[in-house]
């Protein structure tokens, strides 16, 4: 596919924003779970798993859609591709499955929320380091992604050779 | 673009083991805490 050089950069321009974007929401919400886990105000606990829930839905996901988007768009309109290069292939992989699992752990969101707004719920039944850890991998991950795009390693799979063979 | 050789790099190979073993021990930490999911969360 070819596009104007503009057009390039400006389909670069969203996939950095949206990738570096989930990556500071997935940080923003570390601080929610060590707030959760840490603070000594029961509001305060309660409100952290009870923003979660929305936050997850409306920022974390459409980020890492557009992420996914975006980053096939540029396979598809640069000379990298999407399964000719292994830095290309991490990078997908992550995504996609950074993706998937946050689809599904957006069940355990809500039933978080269900528990901190539950007034007869003890505080310790309230707070849940499963976010942190979830949170932590996932910030390992893309900050994986990143790294992998800015330093591009070298290393064709076998489509790629077989297609650089082609040429 | 650095030339591209026949080998994977070792990078590859590097990444692969990692992320298999990350897989196996995320398996063994659900297996022996009795499963994952929301029915064990906020309990």
């Amino acid at each position: 596919m070819t596009l104007s050089p503009r057009a390039r950069r400006a389909a670069l321009t969203l996939h950095v924003a949206s990738s570096v974007g989930w990556l500071g929401a997935v940080i923003a919400f570390l601080g929610f779970a060590a707030v959760g886990l840490a603070s000594d105000d029961e509001d305060t606990v309660r409100g952290a798993y009870l923003v979660m829930e929305p936050a997850a839905r409306f920022v974390l996901v459409p980020l890492a859609f557009a992420t996914v988007v975006t980053g096939v768009l540029q396979s598809l309109i640069t000379v990298w591709g999407l399964l000719r290069h292994y830095w290309v292939l991490f990078k997908l992989l992550i995504a996609v499955v950074s993706t998937a699992i946050l689809l599904i752990y957006l069940e355990t969101f809500s039933s978080m929320a269900a528990v901190a707004a539950d007034e007869n719920a003890e505080l310790a039944a309230v707070r849940n380091p499963s976010p942190l850890i979830h949170a932590a991998l996932a910030i390992a991950l893309l900050v994986t992604a990143i790294v992998l795009a800015v330093f591009k390693p070298r290393g064709l799979t076998a489509y790629g050779r077989r297609k650089r063979r082609e040429r | 673009m650095a030339k591209e050789t026949e080998a994977t790099p070792r990078w590859v190979k590097v990444f692969a083991v990692a992320s298999v073993l990350v897989l196996v021990l995320v398996v063994v930490l659900v297996l022996v805490t009795g499963g994952h999911g929301p029915s064990r969360h906020g309990l």
